[in-house]
């Protein structure tokens, strides 16, 4: 049992679910936090206090604790941190734009992870006064590297871990745990007519007009279609006055509780995003969760979290090629078989977001960075990190000897479905293969062994494709066909 | 499982290359698709976060018959590491690597093939023999910076004119001897290469090339030249291991 089980756990959040901004960065920190409370740690979420809200409160088997408002939270907390010092054992510190930099005040040898929740170097110049954005980017970029220098970095996609490398230089290990989603009960039946459902605060960034738009477009063709917007948010009034004038067929259904919510979401053909991209898409995950597919711009977390042509579509382009896309998808949509197994890949893709793995995750990377800074402590130099390139092995279960997860090196991810074991390794590549398969005392030769590159499906865990694409394009007009390709699907180069 | 028989290796080494690799390999493969061999494209990933694995999908998908493209890893950090793995992993009878930013058309690759197949052992790309050049003259400080590093690397090489362009060939016996010897990771990997093969009594043919310099070329005379020196003066302290 390593010590990050024995002292406190300490989540840094600027807000809490009961801010009112609160957003998927909040529901991240409390998820994880009530997971890893219910296993026996001893959490504690230190985040501001919106009025109204109590100083202290128990929720969900770990305790919160606010402190000041938006920006004063960031030197309380390290207050806090420092008044605790003795009892903190560990520490998962939230980069909203701006970290709490707390490893200036916590003790030697106490893991902290920094949690990049998005990268904000851009959003800064387009939100704040130049020279606060200037100072805000050097926080985010220069400072936080100088501050948690060889320090694990937790991101919440693929993409995300690109703008971590690319755009704020940060030089430590970088690990991908994605987002869980909670999934609605079983599948309810989807309407008759095509129905599109968009669940998510109305805000200026999401681009709902081209939505509205679309569905104004797509009514000339099919008079039946109908666009459910669930949520409240600024710019509800300007897509109202949108949806009249030009006639768009569009249900403004504001904020619902989760049961209505979820009811609603069960009876949709698609779901659509078509923002300038996040990190990741926790709606569209949700709605493919019910058995819906999603269709999203091919941009930054949006290429993660759809699997184009399998749970939904991504779409280059301008609104237009938007609007295209997303008639011929209800075309694709109307064929009921199509809309079944689609909607059923949908879900097997969001079944792999769970929180509990989320918080493996965490806690996973909490006990390396500990181990790390163990070995430090004792003296031994700082092990030498690969590159980033990571390596999915595959072995045929009947290959590989009962014991093998004791032969395992530390970090990778191993998963067995019963037929073939695989593993996720970092910064291993095929040359170091052959070692590795020694250890497992798997036979080298075998030829159903294989090693390939991991692409960033493999990252978020999706580390078979034996479904078929069915591609947007053919889908005019012609009959489509759901094609089952022998094997791993379009991942053809290795 | 049995794979035909490549008469051409060629080794692409990536980082971080989602935006060029595309238009890259379907210039490389539309013009492999002309020559009357089995070519097999080799990219080797130094671990990128971006989406250049998913861009290699692509390519080979759109693949001609004659070529085949695939991707392999290469989890030691440089262009050397890169292309040393990726032709230690070839088996063709002629080998050899290109930049990803195709600053070489691909059509040279005709007149190399060309050279291999009359029996010469090294074939590269070069932007100082008869009819080579740049397409866009380089700046002063940079035009400075290669007439001293040529200089420096006149004693290794040999009368190699262009040590630099990342366009190169070899047949098996020479790949295998060469790269079994190089230990460079940087700049300096193309000169080891070289020295390597001038040290191996290896005749070298140079074929001009249309140099045009890409977008995003990493490479600053300021910053990078202080490495420089140190890389090929660690490439004289090998070369002077491997003599002994």
């Amino acid at each position: 049992m390593t010590s990050t089980s024995r002292g406190q756990l300490v989540v840094l959040n600027w807000r809490d679910c009961r801010h009112p901004g609160a957003g998927a960065a909040e529901l991240y920190c409390e998820r994880v936090a009530g997971e890893l409370a219910a296993r026996g740690r001893d959490v504690v979420l230190v985040t501001s206090r919106p009025a109204g809200t109590p100083a202290r409160e128990q929720v969900d088997g770990y305790s919160i604790r606010r402190l000041g408002n938006w920006w004063s939270v960031y030197p309380l907390a390290l207050l806090w941190l420092v008044k605790h010092r003795a009892t903190v054992g560990s520490v998962v510190d939230s980069q909203n734009g701006v970290p709490f930099f707390s490893p200036l005040v916590t003790r030697r040898g106490v893991p902290v992870v920094l949690l990049v929740h998005h990268v904000h170097q851009d959003l800064f110049v387009r939100a704040l006064h130049p020279a606060a954005a200037r100072l805000a980017a050097w926080l985010e970029g220069p400072a936080s590297r100088r501050v948690y220098r060889r320090r694990a970095v937790v991101v919440l996609s693929p993409s995300a871990r690109a703008q971590v490398r690319r755009r704020l230089k940060f030089d430590g290990p970088v690990t991908v745990v994605p987002c869980g989603a909670d999934r609605v009960g079983a599948r309810l039946a989807r309407a008759a007519t095509p129905r599109i459902v968009v669940v998510g605060r109305l805000t200026p960034l999401k681009r709902l007009e081209w939505l509205v738009d679309a569905v104004a477009e797509v009514r000339v063709q099919r008079p039946d279609v109908e666009l459910h917007l669930i949520g409240a948010g600024p710019a509800r009034s300007g897509l109202e006055e949108r949806a009249r004038s030009t006639g768009a067929p569009v249900v403004f259904h504001g904020r619902l509780s989760d049961r209505d919510r979820d009811a609603l979401l069960g009876t949709a053909w698609l779901t659509v995003n078509a923002s300038d991209g996040g990190d990741w898409a926790l709606s569209l995950i949700e709605a493919n969760a019910a058995g819906v597919p999603a269709l999203a711009r091919r941009v930054g977390g949006m290429t993660d979290a759809v699997r184009h042509g399998r749970t939904g579509w991504l779409v280059h382009g301008t609104a237009e090629d938007f609007s295209t896309a997303m008639a011929r998808a209800l075309d694709v949509l109307a064929d009921p078989s199509v809309a079944a197994a689609m909607g059923e890949r949908a879900r097997r893709w969001a079944a792999r977001f769970t929180w509990s793995r989320t918080a493996d995750g965490l806690a996973e990377v909490l006990d390396r960075e500990e181990a790390r800074l163990e070995r430090r402590l004792a003296g031994a130099r700082e092990r030498r990190t690969g590159n980033d390139l990571v390596v999915v092995l595959s072995v045929p279960a009947s290959a590989i000897p009962a014991d093998w997860e004791s032969g395992r090196r530390a970090g990778d991810v191993w998963v067995s479905d019963g037929t073939t074991v695989r593993g996720l390794l970092t910064g291993a590549d095929e040359a170091d293969v052959p070692g590795i398969l020694r250890r497992l005392d798997v036979d080298q030769t075998d030829p159903a062994v294989s090693v390939l590159v991991a692409r960033h499906a493999d990252l978020l865990g999706q580390w078979t494709d034996a479904d078929g694409v069915v591609d947007l394009a053919e889908a005019v007009g012609v009959p489509v066909e759901l094609p089952v390709d022998e094997g791993r699907g379009n991942r053809r180069a290795a | 499982m049995t794979s035909p028989v490549i008469d051409l290796d060629i080794v692409v080494p990536v980082f971080n290359e989602e935006a060029r690799l595309g238009p890259t390999l379907r210039a490389l493969t539309a013009h492999t698709a002309t020559l009357p061999l089995s070519v097999r494209v080799t990219v080797v990933d130094n671990g990128s976060v971006d989406r250049t694995a998913e861009v290699v999908d692509e390519a080979a998908l759109a693949s001609p018959d004659n070529t085949s493209v695939r991707l392999i890893g290469c989890s030691r950090q440089g262009k050397g590491a890169a292309v040393r793995r990726g032709l230690l992993a070839a088996t063709a009878r002629w080998r050899g690597f290109c930049d990803a930013d195709l600053s070489t058309p691909p059509q040279v690759l005709t007149d190399v093939v060309g050279h291999l197949e009359q029996g010469s052992p090294v074939v590269i790309g070069s932007r100082r023999v008869a009819g080579a050049g740049y397409e866009v003259a380089q700046p002063l400080v940079r035009r400075v910076g290669s007439s001293t590093f040529r200089l420096m690397t006149r004693p290794l090489v040999g009368d190699v004119a262009d040590t630099q362009c990342g366009f190169k060939f070899f047949s098996a016996g020479a790949a295998e001897q060469i790269f079994s010897r190089v230990t460079a990771n940087g700049f300096a990997f193309d000169v080891e290469v070289l020295a390597v093969a001038a040290r191996l009594g290896l005749p070298v043919v140079e074929v001009p090339v249309r140099w045009t310099d890409q977008e995003g070329s990493s490479f600053s005379v300021w910053t990078h030249g202080r490495r420089v020196v140190s890389e090929v003066l660690a490439v004289h302290a090998s070369l002077a291991r491997m003599a002994s």
